[in-house]
């Protein structure tokens, strides 16, 4: 079952924690905590931002989630972000956020069905499905 | 990756490809590489898409780290046989686990920029 985390925003501008205008289930906590500790921005406890998470452990305030700074998200999401103007920033990369980690690309890849050199039509979620699997995307064969 | 295989078997993990072109060129492939795992032909980018992978540009044939592999790759014996209809289409290495959780991504950001065997069976370790 994949683990069930709710995607919450805090950069080093906010001075609280923002929850998420909406849930969604992602593989991964993204947080930008900047340069303080994290628990410096909330009073909330994790359990009020991720009821539906398995596993919270660790820093009693915020547990122990994997944190990912934006900017690999917005790595991830193929998005450049010195591109991106000082202004609009945290609001730009609030939105690459939400929308780079709603679907793992693993999800969004899994469906895909292609035919294998030989002829076989494999579906690509089958590739990962009962173990873990690299996949290497060539530029051309030959 | 074809060096590795052992390594990534040995820790429980599958390997497989996916490239552009077609059955043809794959076969071709297949045979010249001697590779065992899965390579898949996704000549209509679907997959590529569905990744959001890049491209890159007429730009990256001059950049330095582009001629040095060519050179690399020259003198170990290699040759391009076809650019096929998407020159410019860049790869990416991911590991990818049950559950559709993404381990490890890595998007090419040129044409000679590759995963490290070693980052992707340290993603599964």
């Amino acid at each position: 079952m994949t683990p069930t985390l709710s995607l919450f925003h805090a950069s080093r501008r906010t001075t609280h924690l923002r929850p998420p205008r909406q849930r969604l289930t992602c593989n991964a906590l993204f947080v930008d905590v900047g340069p303080l500790p994290l628990r410096d921005y909330s009073r909330a406890t994790a359990q009020d931002y991720f009821p539906n998470c398995e596993r919270i452990v660790g820093d009693p305030e915020l547990g122990d989630l994997p944190l990912i700074s934006l900017s690999q998200v917005a790595c991830a999401a193929h998005q450049t972000v010195p591109q991106i103007s000082p202004a609009p920033f945290q609001r730009q990369r609030f939105r690459i956020s939400l929308g780079a980690v709603a679907e793992s690309i693993s999800g969004k890849l899994a469906d895909i069905v292609l035919p294998e050199s030989g002829g076989t039509q494999v579906r690509l979620g089958s590739l990962w499905e009962n173990n873990p699997a690299a996949i290497v995307f060539l530029r051309h064969y030959g | 990756m074809r060096d590795h295989e052992n390594e990534f078997r040995a820790l429980g993990a599958s390997l497989a490809a996916i490239g552009l072109g077609d059955l043809n060129y794959a076969r071709l492939f297949r045979e010249e590489s001697q590779i065992a795992f899965p390579l898949l032909v996704d000549s209509g980018r679907k997959a590529y898409k569905a990744a959001q992978l890049k491209s890159g540009n007429v730009f990256h044939i001059f950049r330095h780290d582009n001629s040095e592999a060519r050179g690399r790759a020259k003198a170990a014996g290699y040759r391009q046989n076809r650019l096929g209809k998407n020159p410019f289409q860049l790869g990416a290495s991911f590991v990818f686990a049950p559950g559709n959780r993404d381990l490890l991504i890595h998007l090419n950001r040129t044409f000679s920029d590759h995963a490290d065997p070693k980052e992707l069976l340290a993603a599964l370790r």
